[in-house]
């Protein structure tokens, strides 16, 4: 059985064999897991880490606080995976709200950390940066417009 | 005045601090009335009140307010911080309307409000001031007047819009490169947010600590000081903690501190609870007023655990004209308070939204205060501020009170949205903190360390439950019943 994983557009994939699991890219070995209902713990040579988590069926989501850090899953079909992929490294609102401004055009070469879009959510205004050397491919939003949670905005390559 | 009961209290606001609000009022046995915008259906702050209302547009809209209030019966109003807390306009509104607003009188509101009017009062009552000047809104300077009055006030320069508040409309200029820009551009920023162009220029101390004075006038005017709080640690021009007493001030420097912000509220006819805020230069002693909230403030719990009052409960008698003292209160050990908002962790404090699905927070007692405006399956929505929660610690002293708040934070899982607990308990660890070297811009200097290991596990343990959850309920997953970390969150 293969679980994919997304957490802010990272994707992992695990394999589980024979009841143990194994992380694509993931050096952990040789873990141990006790799951009780709400709280977790993993155990893993001399360090053990404990955390609170909750499965949404619904949107098929796994929330979990680990050292006072909140991670929420998704959990993609493996059907879905590739355009979760191709979702990756794009610009992605986190949080619904309007956008102020866009400051690329189709074509631009960005340097890793440059503005992308000015976006005002929660009374208060944040910009989308590029997270790495790229090109823009495709501008879907404009200036003024309102949009969801997690809805594309800016396409890079 | 003569002295009247109030039987029905509206609450103008929404999260912890209309939770805090109802709870005073409930004690005391006065009827609370919460409102609400149709988005927040079932906020917390609408279940824990005696009566709730949807208000016809929003927080802001004063007809409407007022309107609402006189169809319920209301006697009084508490309009909270934020929102119409501060607005003269609206003070007047409600005392036109024949109810009571909970609060400092209009006139008071609105001199305190203009930051160029603060600033003349304090000069005339010889409190002292950051050096500066006011650029009047009507003559927009050259750039060489400009770069005179900026050298005259020494750089760096803070520009502040004068009838701004809570960091916004802003900005630290360091040299004359780009001053006439930042001028222009906050000139025009200043207009937009609030008709009003007029700025303060004024020295930056890049090294300060923030120190307010709590005082409460009572129904005569006649104002009291309830000792100070520091709030240096800030981010974005926010408090994120703060604590009473604020230390390490010499005793003559506290005491006219103390009497500087009598003296200021007294010159205004001030009533009720407010805040005058300095910046307080450690390296010297010399202290510099900054403005007076004519409010109750986030942090007044601070206060409220280490002096026992309620200050809420104050305001209430205070408005009802009731002849209230406060010569005999005393400050008992020390208080911290913490603030939870919904944000990314890192340093960008990005606000963050969604559903709560799971929280805890540790039991409460006498030392350990919790003022929250969210429970499980709250929403926390991306229309208002982002404080969720405040956790508050008391204790005999100082490093107690860090010991225990920071184990409360530890103790505190919220599932649902990103918060700055890793944040506040790095501060809280802080060798800069806990030997009291923090400055206003503290935070802007740290790093804050990936949770590396954290993060590696996150996966791990997320498959794994997934995982384990598949084994249990084999290829058709049930709905589960619903995560419930704690039981008595909503009590």
């Amino acid at each position: 059985m293969k679980i994919n994983l997304s957490f802010q557009q990272k994707i992992v994939s695990c394999l589980v064999r024979d009841g143990q699991l194994s992380l694509e890219d993931n050096q952990l070995q040789g873990y141990q897991a006790s799951i009780d209902g709400r709280a977790f713990s993993i155990a893993l040579a001399d360090q053990s880490y404990r955390g609170y988590y909750y499965i949404d069926h619904s949107a098929n989501q796994v929330h979990l606080n680990l050292g006072g850090y909140y991670y929420r899953y998704d959990l993609i079909a493996e059907a879905a995976l590739n355009a979760a992929k191709e979702r990756q490294g794009n610009i992605i609102s986190s949080l619904p709200g309007k956008i102020l401004k866009v400051l690329v055009q189709p074509k631009d070469k960005l340097k890793q950390g440059q503005p992308i879009v000015v976006q005002e959510a929660m009374k208060m205004q944040h910009t989308l940066e590029a997270s790495r050397d790229c090109e823009v491919e495709e501008v879907l939003v404009g200036a003024g417009e309102q949009v969801a949670a997690d809805q594309l905005l800016v396409k890079l390559k | 005045m003569a002295e009247q009961k109030l039987k029905r209290v509206l609450i103008l606001n929404r999260g912890e601090i209309a939770c805090r609000i109802i709870q005073t009022l409930s004690r005391l046995g006065i009827t609370s009335i919460a409102v609400y915008q149709a988005v927040e259906q079932g906020a917390l702050h609408c279940r824990m009140a005696d009566e709730a209302y949807l208000l016809p547009e929003d927080y802001l809209d004063i007809d409407g307010i007022i309107e609402l209030c006189q169809k319920h019966a209301v006697d009084a109003i508490h309009p909270g911080y934020g929102f119409l807390s501060e607005n003269h306009v609206f003070c007047r509104a409600v005392e036109q309307a024949g109810m009571v607003f909970i609060g400092p009188p209009a006139r008071a509101i609105q001199k305190m409000g203009d930051k160029v009017e603060a600033r003349r009062l304090a000069r005339e009552l010889g409190v002292s001031l950051m050096p500066g000047a006011d650029l009047a809104a009507t003559e927009e300077k050259s750039q060489v007047e400009l770069e005179k009055i900026a050298e005259e006030t020494g750089y760096p320069v803070l520009l502040k819009a004068a009838a701004g508040g809570g960091g916004k409309a802003m900005s630290i200029v360091k040299s004359k490169d780009l001053l006439h820009t930042e001028y222009l551009r906050l000139r025009e920023e200043a207009e937009s947010l609030y008709h009003n162009s007029a700025l303060v220029i004024e020295h930056y101390l890049e090294k300060a600590r923030h120190v307010e004075v709590q005082v409460l006038g009572n129904c005569q005017a006649e104002n009291f000081v309830l000792f100070d709080r520091d709030c240096s640690l800030q981010r974005n021009n926010q408090k994120v903690i703060e604590e009473a007493p604020a230390l390490a001030i010499e005793d003559g420097v506290r005491a006219s501190m103390h009497s500087d912000a009598r003296k200021l509220a007294d010159a205004v006819g001030y009533t009720g609870a407010g805040t005058v805020e300095f910046l307080y230069d450690h390296q010297n002693g010399r202290y510099y007023f900054l403005e007076m909230n004519t409010r109750l403030q986030v942090e007044h719990t601070v206060t409220e655990m280490v002096t026992g009052l309620d200050l809420v409960e104050e305001q209430l008698k205070i408005a009802a004209g009731q002849v209230t003292r406060y010569d005999n209160i005393l400050c008992g050990g020390h208080a911290i308070q913490a603030r939870i908002c919904a944000e990314t962790p890192d340093l960008n404090f990005t606000p963050h939204a969604g559903d709560i699905v799971g929280y805890q927070v540790p039991a409460t007692s006498g030392s350990l205060r919790i003022d929250s405006g969210i429970a499980r399956g709250s929403a926390v929505l991306p229309h208002y501020d982002n404080m969720m929660l405040k956790l508050v610690s008391h204790a005999e002293n100082r490093d107690d009170a860090i010991d225990k708040l920071m184990v409360a934070l530890g103790e505190t899982i919220i599932l649902g949205v990103h918060t700055n607990i890793p944040l506040l308990r790095q501060l809280l660890a802080s060798e800069e903190f806990r030997n009291y070297r923090h400055f206003t811009r503290f935070i802007s200097t740290m790093t804050l360390p990936e949770p590396a290991s954290e993060k590696e596990i996150a996966p791990v343990a997320a498959a794994c439950i997934y995982q384990n959850e598949f084994q249990k309920n084999g290829s058709r997953l049930k709905e589960l019943t619903a995560f419930d970390l704690l039981g008595n969150t909503e009590s």
